[in-house]
């Protein structure tokens, strides 16, 4: 039978609920952790932004893919297709008389309309950072150890994060002509080398020559210190921009060894991502359980000039949902207490809860109905709690309250003859000390 | 770990040739066998994944295998998200639209393909919108009862065609196989894959350049490369 409409998400977009919302959460908060550690401060931009704003920073491929609606005053309406722009638009505007440099963070939901071949879901939600008003290679390092930091603080330790340099690719195959060097940047984007190869091929019937070999040889550069010696090499062909570019890898790659990472990080000159905006080093980040990164970013050093302010930039984002698949569940079970009452012993119930509440333990607080307080449902929540150590599902019991149900580690009943108490010393204790505070009239 | 996703069918034999000329060796007979992963003889961090080829793309995409090789024809249908490694220059075939002797292509208005991406392109560089009937088996059979105007398909020898008396109206382009390998493990698993592709291509001597046929620096205007 046909699911009925009503009942389902739009695809591409997910529902996140009980052990998977705790541990999404988890990370998200061990990631914002991370980067208030490094001084960067949290952020909110509408979801909602004019589609005009997002002309300024998207390329028309991405652009066709915005979810659009219209304001009553016929203006399009754009839902976030990413966080970059918005943060631009906000350094232009609102932060525009804060102190340099901004460090910015966020977490944020983003939409972008799939494709009849959808390669990624249509809501994702980007955890990710800006550093605006620094253009050293000191910013790209923090940027990308910051990275490292975060995904090591998740528990990964398998995982390494890809850089190239925008600067560079561009000026090595500025040597060639227009259409040729559209045609290159397009299979780089597409990282297609077998169409990169054959158009090198196609500029110079003579591939020994040395812009052909240099040419050739680029995309398969890869490693540390050695690759950016090769960079470096080939870079004699080119223009200054080339040597330039260089250095400033060989600066990247130096401060990324004394934030401590280095072994996490590996050059790739061939990479070139699908974004007009990125002017510097670029950067992606995989780890061995998932096949699709689960990181990306790079300076975007023009970016802020057509907002109106002329600054700097690099930034990262990370994928939570992807980081969802690839980190492993580590959330301890919900410490809570399930308080089920009759309505006669409501105000001791609730003032145990309070109580409770006051000390920092989560407290589910239930009525039951009256005529089916039997010491048989009873029983059934005692034996359930007696073996859980906190993971096992205990009974389906209606006196569990619903929201409550296989997480709570603890139970009190109160009923007439008085609270039972299903937990540890613990709890007894504290019931103890709250009988103290107050006589029970019940 | 390496785990290389093989193609199922036509193209395997010459796949299985090439292989252990680089130290790649299937331990079993994998064209007889009805195992779908193979171990390496000799390699034990190396295994074999025997899939569609149709469904090459998306397991190398999603990374359940680290590489794949895998026909051009089907790649640029799938525009998977993977890298391009290498031009094998083995499984080469021709993509073709064919019909009735006499069939004006100015003037054709549907067509029957395994490949609409393919189709789609070929027509749409010469400005004509064509309507695409989507079939999956035995398409030479759609001109013959009228179901389209001509088909867009893959030729080796050109003998279904013709015992169906259908000729070769125009080449859209040259299929060869791939290697295609996964995001992540092109960066986790940078050595192995290189030593496959660097091996790969001194094997097919395929640093000797462009296919014949086919004309340099086309590969994104036209149809296929």
């Amino acid at each position: 039978m046909m699911m009925k409409r009503f009942l389902e998400r739009p695809r591409g977009t997910r529902d996140f609920a009980l052990a998977e919302m705790q541990h999404r959460a988890t990370i998200e908060r061990a990631l914002q952790k991370e980067f208030g550690q490094w001084g960067y401060q949290p952020i909110e931009t509408p979801l909602l932004e004019y589609a005009a704003t997002f002309a300024k920073g998207l390329h028309e491929g991405e652009e066709e893919r915005m979810y659009r609606l219209f304001d009553a005053a016929g203006q399009t309406l754009a839902l976030r297709p990413e966080m970059t722009t918005p943060v631009a638009r906000l350094a232009a505007t609102v932060l525009s008389e804060e102190p340099l440099p901004l460090r910015l963070c966020y977490s944020a939901k983003t939409y972008r309309e799939q494709g009849p071949l959808a390669h990624e879901a249509a809501e994702v939600t980007q955890v990710g950072v800006e550093l605006l008003g620094d253009d050293s290679a000191d910013a790209d390092a923090e940027m990308i150890a910051m990275m490292v930091g975060g995904l090591a603080r998740l528990g990964l330790s398998e995982f390494r994060i890809a850089l190239g340099h925008v600067g560079y690719v561009s000026a090595m195959l500025d040597q060639v002509g227009r259409n040729a060097r559209e045609l290159l940047v397009g299979a780089l984007m597409d990282r297609d080398l077998v169409t990169y190869e054959r158009t090198v091929r196609g500029i110079s019937s003579d591939s020994e020559s040395d812009l052909s070999s240099a040419l050739l040889e680029l995309p398969h550069i890869r490693g540390g210190r050695e690759a950016l010696q090769r960079a470096r090499v080939l870079a004699q062909s080119g223009d200054n921009a080339a040597r330039l570019a260089c250095d400033d890898m060989f600066d990247v790659w130096q401060a990324l060894c004394e934030h401590g990472v280095g072994r996490f990080v590996q050059f790739d000159l061939g990479l070139y991502p699908n974004h007009d905006y990125y002017t510097g080093v670029v950067m992606e980040g995989y780890v061995d359980r998932l096949g699709q990164r689960i990181c990306y970013g790079g300076r975007y050093d023009h970016l802020l000039a057509k907002f109106g302010r002329p600054l700097p930039a690099t930034g990262c984002v990370l994928h939570l949902e992807r980081l969802q698949d690839a980190v492993e569940v580590s959330a301890p079970a919900r410490d809570l207490i399930a308080l089920s009452y009759e309505p006669a012993c409501r105000a001791d119930a609730l003032g145990f809860a309070r109580d409770l509440r006051g000390r920092g333990y989560q407290v589910a607080t239930t009525l039951y109905p009256l005529d089916e307080a039997s010491a048989k449902r009873r029983d059934g929540v005692a034996e359930a709690s007696a073996d859980s150590g906190g993971q096992t599902r205990p009974s389906m019991s209606p006196v569990a309250p619903t929201g409550a149900r296989g997480v709570a580690r603890s139970a009190v009943i109160w009923d007439r003859s008085g609270p039972t108490l299903q937990g540890d010393a613990l709890l007894t204790e504290m019931f103890a000390q709250f009988q103290e505070r107050r006589p029970l009239p019940c | 770990m390496l785990t290389v996703a093989l193609c199922k069918g036509r193209m395997l034999q010459s796949t299985l040739a090439l292989l252990p000329t680089v130290g790649f060796t299937p331990a079993e007979d994998v064209i007889d066998s009805r195992k779908l992963i193979i171990e390496d003889a000799v390699r034990p961090d190396v295994r074999y994944l025997l899939v569609k080829p149709v469904d090459v793309p998306a397991f190398v995409e999603h990374g359940a295998a680290d590489v794949g090789l895998v026909g051009k024809d089907i790649l640029y249908e799938a525009e998977a998200d993977l890298h391009e490694l290498l031009d094998l220059q083995s499984g080469i075939c021709r993509m073709v639209i064919a019909g009735f002797a006499g069939t004006n292509l100015r003037t054709v208005r549907r067509v029957a393909t395994k490949y609409p991406r393919v189709a789609r392109e070929f027509f749409r560089v010469r400005s004509q919108q064509i309507e695409i009937i989507d079939i999956s088996g035995s398409v030479e059979l759609a001109p013959l009862v009228g179901l389209s105007d001509c088909i867009v398909d893959l030729v080796e020898t050109g003998r279904t065609l013709s015992e169906n008396g259908l000729v070769i109206l125009a080449e859209a382009g040259t299929i060869s196989t791939r290697l295609v390998a996964n995001r992540r493990s092109y960066q986790l698993k940078a050595a192995a894959i290189d030593e496959l592709s660097d091996g790969l291509r001194r094997a097919t001597g395929a640093h000797t350049g462009v296919i014949e046929g086919t004309k340099p620096g086309t590969a994104r205007q036209g149809a296929v490369s």
